[in-house]
């Protein structure tokens, strides 16, 4: 009988780093069949973005024609700013991935993938990958419908690659952060309460609740240093041509440390959290 | 059913709402926090925005604050109590409504009572008195009466969005999963983290005041700031004809759903 892999026809790739990324595949081929036969529901969650992008426009006018010249930024900067970040808000709700991680968890769905040879990141990282697919195909139309709608000046090509690059460097970083709180659940069994917390915090210092430049100088010097920067504030001021591109490069490499950080600690923990871990019935 | 039937059954959802939350104390505790950390956020945004701009479409920092701790206590209580009508489309898609309709009791009643998250509205309180506290600091003195009234208002406006997220699901009976819409509801919410004064045109009418988002913080937090004797007795008596009268149209319209949504309904595995 012929032997086959429980996604796809045709033998199983050798080794275990081809077989995670043929499982990785597999998932993600299982969420674009779904997204696929809920199309329409998919294309509706669109309409948060501009929902969004009217409520700080009509509050930046408002605050701009109450003190015309007094802010740092124009207006058309500032809705040119928050046209970018919403839309960098729509890219994937990371939080998923601590919902889904705290979920297996909680239900000893996890029992099933540790009798996998396969590691357990590969369930939450697989319609990520999918989504960030579909979100860059549609993220540019819509952007540039934004743009137009808002009469706004369209930032340069290259910027744009070089912000987008930015971005894409820092979805590891950014998932590791969230399966790391997901990983919680094997103390706390529910995350919510860490999720907020850490999700407030990241808004504000990644740039994306309110540029840098309005911020207090103190909490603007910290978010400098930390690297929640390159998913909000640093694309969306290359973009805008507020910083220079060069400033990515960088950015990128100071990310891939942190990555590596939080890979060491994301094992640690996971190491950790299976001692703790009692299994169904255990 | 008589009211005080409907009282005891709510009575009874608070109660396990609130025995359930004991059971995950760390992360109720948690939750508090991250309560705290959020007005911290909110806070830091606002003293940017207030810096460059003193005052805005006649807001100022306190009646900002008294503003922020209106929607918190809003938010709270919509959460807790009524969110569930977003999602009830999943007890029809899934057919669970099938179990709550053998019940002799109301099926929207007991869903939304089987769903009650109490800890939820718990945990609006402390950054409702932070940022109360930071009012009356700068020189807010609100009247008992004033704060009834805004109380009231709400109480009242949480309701009517409970009501309108009601409407959207039941759509459910025709249209299936509904998920999307809630979702766009939801979004819908984010008016009310901003006073509706810094819309205008269409928007404004349309967001204000047929969707009622303007009784979400705004009109709260004018009576609550301002006082009803400076805003008029008239204004606050049209403010709250308006909201009953959304209330009506909106509970009218769920009810019509409900019963020609049923006639449709074929229960589990239909």
């Amino acid at each position: 009988m012929k032997k086959q892999t429980p996604w796809r026809g045709g033998p199983r790739p050798a080794g275990p780093g081809l077989a995670a990324l043929d499982v990785l595949v597999g998932f993600v081929t299982i969420s674009f069949l779904e997204m696929r036969a809920y199309m329409g529901s998919s294309a509706l969650r669109l309409v948060q973005y501009p929902v969004k992008l009217v409520v700080m426009y009509f509050l930046w006018r408002a605050v701009t024609g109450a003190a015309p010249g007094r802010l740092g930024l124009d207006f058309d900067t500032l809705a040119a700013y928050y046209a970018i970040s919403i839309l960098i808000g729509q890219m994937y709700s990371f939080r998923r991935v601590a919902a889904q991680t705290e979920h297996d968890i909680r239900t000893y769905a996890v029992d099933l993938h540790l009798c996998r040879p396969l590691p357990y990141w590969v369930k939450p990282a697989a319609p990520m990958v999918l989504s960030l697919a579909g979100y860059l195909t549609l993220a540019l139309p819509c952007g540039l419908a934004a743009f137009t709608l808002l009469r706004l000046p369209l930032p340069d090509p290259e910027r744009v690659l070089a912000a987008v690059t930015c971005l894409l460097a820092a979805v590891p970083l950014r998932f590791l952060i969230w399966y790391i709180i997901g990983l919680s659940a094997f103390w706390t069994e529910e995350t919510s309460g860490l999720a907020n917390i850490f999700s407030w915090v990241e808004s504000l210092l990644s740039g994306m609740l309110i540029p840098f430049a309005l911020l207090p100088s103190a909490v603007a010097t910290v978010a400098r240093w930390l690297p929640f920067q390159a998913y909000a504030a640093l694309p969306i001021e290359v973009a805008l041509g507020l910083r220079p591109p060069v400033e990515v490069l960088g950015r990128v490499g100071a990310l891939a440390c942190w990555t590596v950080l939080l890979m060491l600690a994301g094992g640690v923990v996971w190491l950790q959290g299976r001692r703790a871990y009692q299994s169904g019935g255990g | 059913m008589t009211w005080r039937e409907v009282l005891g059954i709510v009575g009874k959802g608070l109660w396990a709402s609130l025995k359930a939350g004991a059971y995950f104390r760390v992360s109720f505790i948690l939750k508090v926090l991250s309560g705290l950390v959020r007005a911290a956020t909110v806070l830091v945004f606002w003293r940017a925005v207030l810096q460059q701009a003193p005052s805005f479409v006649g807001w100022d920092e306190t009646s900002i604050l008294v503003f922020l701790g209106c929607s918190e206590l809003f938010f709270g209580l919509q959460l807790a109590l009524v969110s569930i009508a977003g999602r009830f489309w999943v007890y029809i898609r899934t057919g669970y409504l099938d179990v709550y309709l053998t019940r002799p009791v109301d099926a929207r009643l007991l869903v939304a009572v089987a769903n009650f998250d109490v800890p939820l509205a718990v945990r609006s309180v402390p950054p409702s008195l932070v940022y109360f506290g930071l009012a009356a600091a700068n020189g807010w003195q609100p009247g008992a009466g004033d704060l009834l009234v805004a109380l009231a208002f709400i109480v009242a406006g949480a309701l009517l969005l409970g009501l309108i997220q009601l409407c959207f699901s039941l759509t459910s009976f025709w249209l299936g999963p509904t998920e999307p819409l809630d979702e766009f509801v939801n979004s819908l919410y984010e008016f009310g983290h901003y006073p509706v004064d810094t819309l205008s045109g269409w928007v404004r009418v349309l967001v204000a005041w047929c969707l009622g988002l303007g009784y979400v913080a705004t009109v709260p937090a004018r009576c609550a700031a301002r006082g009803v004797a400076a805003l008029g007795l008239d204004t606050v008596c049209a403010l709250a004809v308006g909201l009953a009268g959304l209330v009506m149209v909106w509970g009218g319209l769920s009810q019509l759903l409900w019963v020609r949504g049923r006639e449709r309904y074929e229960g589990f595995g239909g």
